[in-house]
């Protein structure tokens, strides 16, 4: 007799390859909606922190209390695990105060510069996916 | 209030990552479950769906090989169910054809049979019909003389007889064709029975023999030789009178068919033995002492000629049935 697949495994085959089809896209489809869920999520959160926090950081710098704001922003960065670091810096750009172990990397900087001076969310490293929300800091009060 | 700077905070994609991939790993292992999920399902339900198809060929591997009696038993509702259907169809379809063929090869073999019998028989009788006519002449001259007297004469009269018996042989075998030189006719089948029962009714009287007629009054004329197919009822009815012992039945059945009429007589006698329905229809061929083996040869003839046919199926012991067939009108045309 002729040799034949058997019905059965093909049914089985067949199954396998409607499940498989219809996982590929649906799950492409749910991690795009995740993501930008998350990302959302986050950006909303950060934008939050730096709302409620740019008064307070505005009176240590008049003040000139720099070691006070550095802990400042120590504690705001330990109190969240999605901050990588906080950084602030002078109207030239000029880093007065970050959380950073070392130096400040040049791609920040030049990024906050290149922004305008409202409200900004940037991506600094595509690789790294590094977000970054800068808000100003008006003399003494919320701009 | 002046511009102090900006506050900067940078957050990472990192923990949204690892999110994702755990979120994947969930979908797949998800994705798994189902698959062997529905797979096991298959895996116990499938041969279940399955086994009518196996069966299915199982039976279609019977029936090539021959070994298929009944049919295939598949109540499901579905293409599988009419799958079987359609096969059982088809089987009773090729089986009844089946038959029509053995019975019309058998028909062929008979009728190439009979007919090389025929010819032979005819060519003998051809060549001593000649010859008889001129011995049959010197007898009667011989007869005429009134000095052949005594043991002589009885003699010569005993040799007229004998020759008068082979004359008659010669006559009925040379018929068919001595029929056909006159002009056929148009004549209801239905009188010819009635004409030929008439007269065998005296005997089937004395067997107590119980007659059955179901004779369809719709059937069409037929065109051809009444005095051939009387001829030839009248032989089948002595036959079927004489293989009854006493208290036996005849049936004798028309039906109307597409391009003929279909004629049977079925009765309830001895019968004939298996190794003689072969050579029913032979010349010379008989299974009675007192018996010349012309008649159903003649019968056979005369069906022949109508361009009919006539088959004999019999069981010893419980009777004998012939079927015959002979075109309407426009079909013996």
């Amino acid at each position: 007799m002729k040799k034949y697949i058997p019905l059965k495994r093909k049914l089985q085959f067949f199954i396998f390859l409607t499940l498989t089809l219809f996982y590929i896209p649906v799950s492409i489809i749910l991690k795009n909606f995740m993501y930008k869920n998350y990302l959302n999520e986050l950006k909303e959160k950060a934008v939050s922190i730096t709302e409620n926090n740019s008064q307070n950081v505005a009176q240590f710098i008049l003040k000139g209390d720099i070691i006070e704001l550095y802990k400042y922003i120590t504690n705001i960065k330990n109190s969240d695990k999605d901050i990588f670091y906080i950084l602030i810096v002078d109207r030239d750009y000029l880093p007065l105060v970050h959380t950073f172990e070392k130096d400040v990397s040049y791609p920040i900087i030049s990024e906050i510069k290149n922004s305008s001076d409202g409200p900004q969310i940037i991506k600094i490293d595509g690789n790294q996916g590094i977000w970054n929300v800068k808000y100003p800091i008006m003399g003494g009060a919320s701009w | 209030m002046g511009l102090l700077g900006s506050l900067n905070i940078g957050f990472s994609e990192y923990r949204i990552m690892n999110k994702l991939r755990n979120f994947s790993k969930e979908i797949l292992i998800i994705y798994l479950l189902f698959l062997v999920f529905l797979e096991t399902i298959l895996y116990f339900i499938l041969p279940k769906y399955l086994s009518p198809l196996k069966y299915l060929t199982e039976k279609l591997k019977d029936f090539g090989d021959g070994k298929l009696n009944g049919e295939i038993e598949i109540k499901s509702n579905d293409e599988i169910g009419l799958l079987a259907q359609t096969f059982n169809e088809m089987v009773v379809k090729l089986k009844r054809t089946n038959e029509e063929l053995k019975r019309a090869q058998n028909i062929i073999l008979k009728t190439t049979k009979i007919k090389t019998i025929e010819n032979f028989a005819r060519g003998i009788a051809h060549e001593i019909n000649n010859p008889l006519a001129g011995v049959l002449n010197c007898i009667r001259t011989l007869l005429g003389n009134p000095e052949v007297k005594g043991q002589v004469r009885g003699y010569i009269e005993l040799s007229l007889k004998g020759l008068l018996r082979i004359e008659n042989i010669i006559k009925n075998m040379t018929l068919p064709s001595e029929i056909l030189k006159s002009e056929p006719v148009l004549f209801k089948i239905n009188e010819i029975i009635e004409e030929a029962i008439t007269f065998v009714q005296h005997k089937m009287n004395e067997k107590n023999i119980d007659l059955e007629k179901k004779l369809d009054p719709f059937i069409e004329k037929t065109y051809g030789y009444p005095e051939c197919i009387f001829q030839a009822f009248l032989n089948i009815l002595n036959n079927s009178i004489e293989a009854i012992d006493k208290n036996g039945k005849i049936e004798i059945i028309t039906k109307k068919k597409e391009d003929g009429i279909e004629i049977n007589f079925i009765d309830n006698g001895k019968g004939i033995k298996k190794e003689n329905i072969d050579r029913i229809f032979e010349p010379f061929f008989t299974t009675k002492e007192d018996g010349k083996g012309m008649g159903l040869y003649l019968t056979y003839n005369y069906i022949q000629i109508h361009n009919g046919f006539i088959d004999i199926e019999s069981e010893e012991g419980k009777g004998t049935k012939v079927s015959i067939f002979l075109p309407t009108k426009n079909g013996n045309k």
